[in-house]
């Protein structure tokens, strides 16, 4: 896989201890984030908010293993934008096997972006698949250790 | 144990993304044969949604669907079915 996670999610998109009572506010809090760093514009929010919650609707993207990957393309986005939170303590997502969830992956791409998009969603499986990785990707202290750990998965999978 | 392998073409516009490989680990673990889905020589379990999503098949893919199990023809035809319809 020639997808570079790194090259979307960066430490300042990482949200650590990251506490949330639902889907939405989970989506929004991810969005706030993203808005906070610049990468999505304030404006765009309820229409994304929107955009994603509607995906969830056809069937949760919380696909089992304690993860999440919400995601959509969307016009009011350049390229692809990643967001990553962490939650020690299992969040309810309305997972496929009825698990908490524990790493939340918000995925954003362009519209017209089918194909890279399609690429990430792989990449992001390919990387979150491995039990092992995610017990320390929820164990991490810092923002810069998640982007190591990120980094060193990355690389053994390559 | 009978095992079917066939190599097909994905029809889904957008590929295998996360919703139709959702419906199609459904379909799957609807029969009790064994089934794996084969890209470039890589072979994951058909009834993981992350293992599918994880090929990041996209539309015009040759992949190879693997049934085995006392229904595995059954399975075959449903889940080929399913692959070769453009479900979007």
């Amino acid at each position: 896989m020639d997808t570079d996670l790194l090259k979307y999610l960066h430490s300042d998109s990482v949200i650590l201890n990251f506490k949330a009572k639902n889907k939405r506010s989970i989506i929004s809090s991810l969005l706030d984030r993203l808005i906070e760093v610049k990468k999505v514009n304030k404006n765009d929010k309820k229409e994304i908010l929107k955009v994603v919650l509607q995906r969830e609707e056809m069937g949760s993207t919380a696909i089992g293993g304690y993860i999440a990957l919400p995601h959509a393309r969307l016009s009011q986005i350049k390229d692809v934008v990643v967001c990553l939170a962490i939650a020690k303590k299992g969040i309810d997502f309305e997972s496929l096997d009825d698990e908490p969830v524990n790493v939340i992956v918000l995925l954003l791409s362009n519209q017209k972006e089918a194909g890279l998009h399609l690429k990430a969603l792989a990449h992001l499986a390919k990387l979150l698949r491995d039990k092992l990785f995610i017990q320390q990707l929820k164990n991490v202290n810092s923002e810069d250790e998640a982007m190591s750990l990120i980094l060193k998965q990355q690389t053994v999978l390559k | 144990m009978k095992k079917i392998e066939k190599e097909l073409v994905i029809n889904n516009s957008q590929g295998l993304h996360a919703r139709p490989a959702a419906i199609f680990v459904q379909i799957a673990n609807s029969f009790d044969s064994a089934i794996k889905i084969e890209k470039d020589g890589e072979i994951v379990d058909g009834k993981s949604i992350i293992a599918i999503l994880s090929l990041g098949v996209s539309k015009g893919t040759k992949v190879k669907l693997i049934a085995e199990g006392a229904d595995s023809e059954r399975a075959f035809m449903d889940l080929k079915s399913f692959l070769e319809s453009d479900n979007d």
